[in-house]
């Protein structure tokens, strides 16, 4: 009797193990199939998101008044954002399906920019309805091509479930099964599409613009000899080139050194610009003691730092402070115009009153003498055209960067409306509203949206 | 003997479901077990005065406990290591919940956006010098805000195939310290890669494709491109 024990304990092990791997399996199929069905849903919603953004583009052109075209193309902004929104959360390749998201986005943006052309009673130029014209061949092609691709879907030759677990390991595989289902052909079709310049965050002509930073070119000697000399007070030591940055906007050397004094020997680390010989950044990550400093001491430091590192004219916008430490941000003021585009930022210990951030590239990149003429809107005329309901604090004259990047001159209203303040930017040559930021009071600063 | 172990078992329960139901009552205090933003707060201000010597890591321990107690004798409480309203007082942290009579509006803080971009930054880029980890958020702040790229923060982060810490699990880990000063740099505008949309490490990246972006920096362990 006793030896059949063993096998008997065995054998419902065994079967156990069965029972509960079977489970296993069916929770797996389970889940896949959830999956599947979720990135399927999604697939649904892009074909139908990329139709309505052909659809509303075309109705967009063939309206007659800049206002129901404004209606229309606000109705294609919309489509073409959350076609984009769905794209992006399907678990394709992003080397192949790039163009295609950037097709989707800026769709969104150009219309956009021609939303605010029409509101303003613009009506299109013929370049434009062109534009529109070839956006609105692509989406139709793209749209063509999901509709063909969705009857794989359904004829199950596709499984999201399965992409997405391959999505990084193995490439060849992913590669065949792009191939299948076409999407390569429809990426390399969707790179030629024109490109766009237009006042948009997305718009092509972003991409070429030149800093203005002058200066003759240094070397790496150079650099290390002007991070030691810009930071001397700090007792930087051991400054060494460990990089360079390139292909970038600004150009430069990135140093690492060791900084004495509170923390002795720690590591920071700062970039200086190739041309002029500029610190484009600089970053000290040490931990922060108790603080000692009130806002106001930690503003005066920062001036102090910048004054004397040859910035001036800078002055304070806006503030924040963080666990021991405070960020100042500056922008620069000609004659009586706050120019934010030049933008400086510092970062200031609450415990000693080190500094231990700089941040410049917006200062370098947009940074020159402007002509600014005198505003043909007169501060009283901009005040008009507030809304009655809100308590102007004070005014002044500020240069802002337009959605693509092009610096307005406007009258800056600092507001209260009800129990919120409000920055309301006015366009100071056809008192357009150009800008709202809401003021969100907090502990430790401000932060505007 | 038995008997006992079956006494004890019960005795176990019935304080554990109890204890549960104290923590439920009593959620608003900071107590052993705690976790989260406030916690860190706490183990700040600790910090700063030099009550803690253990890390800043958002979860109520041994330390953040000895420490609440050594405040609480320096200011004349009872020492219990917990975080009441008075303890709260005493750390200088403002009394939790505001009544909602407060004015309706009152905006929002974006610091989820923080805690998202810090825990990527963690799983990311562990190891890595402070510079290389502000990079790491720097490259996710750049994706959304570019066309090629979902346009927002938790789009760019959870998009599918494009970071390894999302399908494994890593991101949902709590971030330490410097992921968080670093994220916040980020967020500040401190890009030390000057626009990188995509960063790689070529001791273990296996796409082909990512050799063909234009180099701009390598950081530490990682290459940043466009």
């Amino acid at each position: 009797m006793r030896r059949y024990i063993l096998p008997i304990v065995l054998a419902v092990a065994l079967l156990g193990t069965g029972v509960w791997g079977y489970q296993q399996y069916t929770q797996k199929v389970d889940y896949h199939t959830y999956l599947d069905i979720q990135f399927q849903r999604q697939f649904y919603d892009l074909i139908g998101h990329v139709e309505n953004t052909q659809v509303d583009l075309a109705k967009a052109m063939v309206s007659g008044s800049p206002l129901d075209r404004a209606n229309y193309l606000n109705d294609t902004v919309r489509q073409a954002y959350m076609a984009q929104e769905k794209l992006t959360q399907l678990p394709f390749n992003h080397g192949v399906i790039r163009s295609t998201e950037k097709f989707l986005s800026q769709v969104g943006d150009y219309c956009t920019a021609m939303v605010n052309k029409s509101l303003e009673g613009y009506v299109m130029e013929e370049s434009e309805m062109n534009t529109m014209q070839e956006l609105h061949s692509y989406a139709n092609y793209l749209s063509q091509q999901l509709i063909a691709l969705q009857q794989d879907v359904v004829s199950g030759g596709v499984n999201f479930g399965d992409l997405r677990r391959e999505g990084n390991r193995s490439l060849d595989k992913v590669d065949n099964q792009m191939k299948d289902l076409n999407l390569i052909n429809i990426e390399e079709r969707m790179q030629d599409y024109p490109e766009l310049i237009y006042d948009g965050p997305f718009s092509e002509h972003l991409k070429d613009v030149k800093p203005r930073l002058q200066g003759k070119t240094i070397t790496e000697e150079e650099a290390i000899r002007i991070v030691t000399e810009e930071f001397k007070e700090n007792k930087i030591t051991n400054a060494r080139v460990i990089g360079r940055i390139e292909n970038a906007p600004i150009e430069g050397y990135y140093i690492r050194a060791e900084r004495n004094g509170e923390g002795n020997g720690r590591g920071v680390s700062v970039a200086v610009s190739k041309t002029g010989g500029k610190i484009i950044w600089y970053l000290d990550p040490r931990s922060i003691g108790e603080s000692k400093l009130e806002k106001e001491e930690a503003i005066e430091i920062a001036e102090a730092f910048l004054n004397e590192k040859g910035y001036e004219d800078m002055v304070t916008t806006y503030t924040m402070a963080y666990e021991g430490e405070m960020v100042i941000n500056f922008a620069y003021k000609q004659e009586d115009v706050i120019v934010y585009t030049d933008l400086i930022k510092v970062k200031v210990a609450l415990d000693n009153g080190d500094i231990i951030g700089l941040e410049t590239e917006g200062f370098l990149i947009n940074h020159y003498e402007r002509d600014i003429k005198e505003p043909s809107l007169s501060e009283d005329d901009a005040r008009e055209r507030l809304s009655s309901g809100v308590e102007v604090e004070s005014t002044r004259l500020a240069m802002i960067p337009t959605a693509g990047k092009k610096e307005i001159l406007t009258y800056e209203f600092k507001v209260k409306f009800g129990e919120d303040n409000y920055l309301i930017y006015i366009d100071a040559e056809d008192g357009n509203q150009r800008k709202i930021l809401l003021m969100i009071q907090q502990e430790d600063g401000t932060l505007t949206i | 003997m038995k008997k006992y172990v079956l006494v004890l078992t019960i005795v176990f329960s019935v304080l554990l479901v109890v204890s549960l139901y104290i923590n439920g009552i009593s959620a608003q205090n900071l107590a052993w077990g705690s976790r989260g933003e406030e916690v860190r707060e706490a183990q700040t201000r600790l910090r700063r005065w030099g009550y803690l010597d253990g890390e800043v890591d958002g979860v109520f321990g041994a330390d953040t406990f000895e420490a609440v107690k050594r405040l609480q004798r320096n200011n004349g409480l009872t020492p219990d290591g917990v975080i009441g309203p008075r303890t709260r007082d005493a750390l200088g942290m403002p009394a939790r919940t505001t009544a909602p009579t407060e004015p309706a509006s009152r905006g929002v803080s974006r610091s989820d956006d923080v805690n998202l971009l810090a825990r990527t930054i963690f799983a990311e880029a562990k190891g890595e010098p402070y510079e290389g980890k502000v990079a790491v958020g720097a490259v996710i702040l750049n994706r959304v805000r570019n066309p090629a790229f979902p346009n927002t923060m938790a789009g760019v982060v959870y998009q599918p195939c494009a970071f390894e810490p999302v399908k494994n699990g890593a991101i949902n880990q709590a971030p330490d310290d410097e992921a968080f000063r670093a994220a916040r740099d980020a967020l500040n505008g401190w890009d030390p890669t000057s626009g990188a949309l995509y960063f790689w490490n070529p001791a273990t990246a296996t796409s082909r494709w990512i050799w063909t972006r234009t180099i701009t920096l390598r950081i530490g362990k990682h290459v940043f491109g466009n």
